[in-house]
């Protein structure tokens, strides 16, 4: 009795019907008995089910819907009873292909057949493809969290390794160092007898090169543990932090005869040792280019910025090209060769640490006038209360 | 002297550097301690030294331990633990004297019982100067636990 494959039939217009079947989204005709009046091409196109293998939503239901059939059976029962459209929700039909579609129901009571059998018209968007994303989308949040764990702590591993790493060059290479400076000194000491004034001056030099290396490896494992040491950031009393990285460098150069002043410095927001280390680097540097010049002098002042505080450490020694500024921070970037002492490390430690604070630094110099380097830091947050 | 069953000597030297032995040996010597220091270049000879069939009452005469921690075979971390199972050398000083500043060897060797933690400086004024005070501090100001066997006083 299937109305499409008798062509027009008494009871529907044919019109009607091939304008349902050209609908572009899968749409079912249904009565009341369960027989199914007209399918879309999209419904059959989609489903791979042939109309005449589906002449009742009994025969439909079986073929979409397997096990779950007598429970879908049951919902579409209840539809004719409708007075209104409803939307019945998503159902995962099985296709002809075996493959697994999602579509979204939506139905819509439309009458009577002159039999008196109440008929409904299902409509169905395909939503595949959307409840597809939404899944993957809920999968990779789901994980998300466990792969930024894991990456974090396959970089935390790599850290540990390095910084094992590191000891245990740094172990190596100091029992040589300690073998040559030990041995140019007892040379030294002991047998100073056999050597002339130019080969005591050589073996000096000997002992100071084994020393110098043996700072300089000291340098470079602070320089990484500055960069591996997770700081516990925190509002910083930076006139105390200031006191103390001076008191710390004047027990280091005691001859120094410069005066330094020091202005208020706006709090910051940071970690207090890193933040000294900081102002240590940068006023031992001062110290030692403005040692040699007349009346040395070392000004640390600072301001508050539309970005943030910015500290300047200003002296007036021997100081450098602008031009070579930007080396300035490079790790063993040194401006002044071996007229002065150092490993080349201390600012390339203070960039690191401003870099890791967010805040920037720079530096300006003029050949015979002196050095000022001046580092801004975000603007301190308050704490929790 | 030839000819005498191994002489005690009261300060254990383990160190396998051949020049950081040489150099702890000079230090020592020039300190007037050179005759008071056994000098081995790992823990298993260490042991044997203390521990081994003719080693007679050489772990009871030891007064001071110098162990380096990395140490091929026997490191100075397990031999320091078979020191405080043996009776005879649970309570000797035992100094730690390494290059590793390492959190990780410092905590182990407290675990393990060493009295003293030192790292290895890299220039000769340091190095002579630690060990030299490390030692006599040890040997001659430090006040040993009493002899195994004698009574602890009596209370009150």
């Amino acid at each position: 009795m299937n109305l499409l494959g008798a062509g027009p039939g008494p009871r529907v217009e044919a019109l009607h019907i091939r304008a349902l079947r050209a609908t572009p989204t899968p749409l079912l005709l249904h009565a009341e008995d369960g027989e199914v009046l007209a399918a879309s091409h999209a419904w059959t196109e989609i489903t791979g089910y042939p109309p005449e293998d589906f002449p009742s939503m009994e025969a439909w239901t079986a073929l979409a819907y397997g096990e779950e059939a007598p429970r879908v059976m049951a919902g579409i029962r209840r539809l004719y009873d409708l007075q209104a459209p409803v939307h019945e929700g998503e159902f995962r039909i099985r296709t002809h292909s075996g493959e697994v579609r999602v579509w979204d129901f939506h139905s819509n009571p439309v009458g009577r057949l002159p039999d008196g059998r109440r008929v409904v018209v299902s409509v169905a968007h395909d939503v595949t493809d959307r409840v597809r994303a939404q899944r993957e989308v809920r999968r990779l949040s789901d994980t998300l969290e466990d792969q930024v764990q894991e990456r974090t702590q396959e970089v935390r591993d790599a850290y540990r390794e390095l910084e094992a790493f590191s000891h245990s060059i740094a172990h190596d290479l100091r029992a040589p160092l300690r073998a040559v400076n030990g041995y140019a000194e007892i040379l030294l000491r002991d047998h100073a007898a056999w050597l002339d004034s130019r080969g005591e001056e050589l073996v000096r030099s000997i002992a100071r090169a084994a020393l110098d290396m043996g700072a300089l490896m000291d340098d470079l494992l602070r320089l990484s543990g500055t960069v591996q040491e997770a700081p516990t950031f925190g509002p910083v009393d930076m006139d105390a932090t200031a006191e103390a990285a001076l008191e710390r460098v004047r027990t280091a150069h005691p001859g120094y005869g410069g005066r330094v002043v020091k202005g208020p410095l706006p709090d910051a927001w940071g970690s207090a040792p890193l933040l000294q280390q900081v102002l240590v680097n940068l006023l031992d540097n001062a110290v030692k280019y403005s040692a040699p010049v007349p009346e040395p002098r070392i000004e640390i002042t600072a301001h508050t910025g539309p970005r943030g505080p910015e500290y300047r450490v200003r002296d007036n020694g021997v100081g450098f090209d602008a031009a070579l500024a930007p080396r300035m921070f490079d790790i063993f970037g040194r401006l002044h060769g071996d007229d002065f002492p150092g490993s080349g490390i201390g600012l390339a430690i203070v960039e690191r640490i401003v870099r890791r604070h967010g805040g920037e630094i720079h530096a300006d110099g003029t050949p015979g006038a002196g050095a000022c380097v001046t580092f801004r830091l975000p603007h301190p947050r308050s704490p929790m209360p | 002297m030839t000819g005498s069953p191994a002489v005690p000597r009261p300060v254990l030297v383990v160190e396998d550097n051949r020049d950081d032995a040489r150099l702890a040996r000079h230090v020592l010597a020039q300190a007037g301690m050179g005759h008071l220091v056994h000098l081995v270049r790992d823990g298993r000879e260490a042991a044997d030294y203390l521990f081994g069939l003719d080693a007679g009452p050489r772990a009871a005469a030891l007064r001071l331990a110098l162990l380096d921690i990395k140490l091929p075979g026997m490191d100075g971390l397990e031999l320091l633990r078979r020191m405080r199972e043996e009776l005879a050398t649970r309570s000797v000083p035992v100094v730690m004297f390494t290059s590793s500043d390492q959190a990780r060897d410092r905590w182990a060797a407290y675990r393990l019982g060493a009295n003293s933690y030192v790292v290895k400086p890299v220039g000769f004024d340091d190095l002579s100067h630690t060990l030299e005070r490390v030692v006599r501090y040890w040997l001659e100001v430090n006040r040993p636990p009493p002899a195994q066997g004698s009574r602890p006083p009596e209370a009150g």
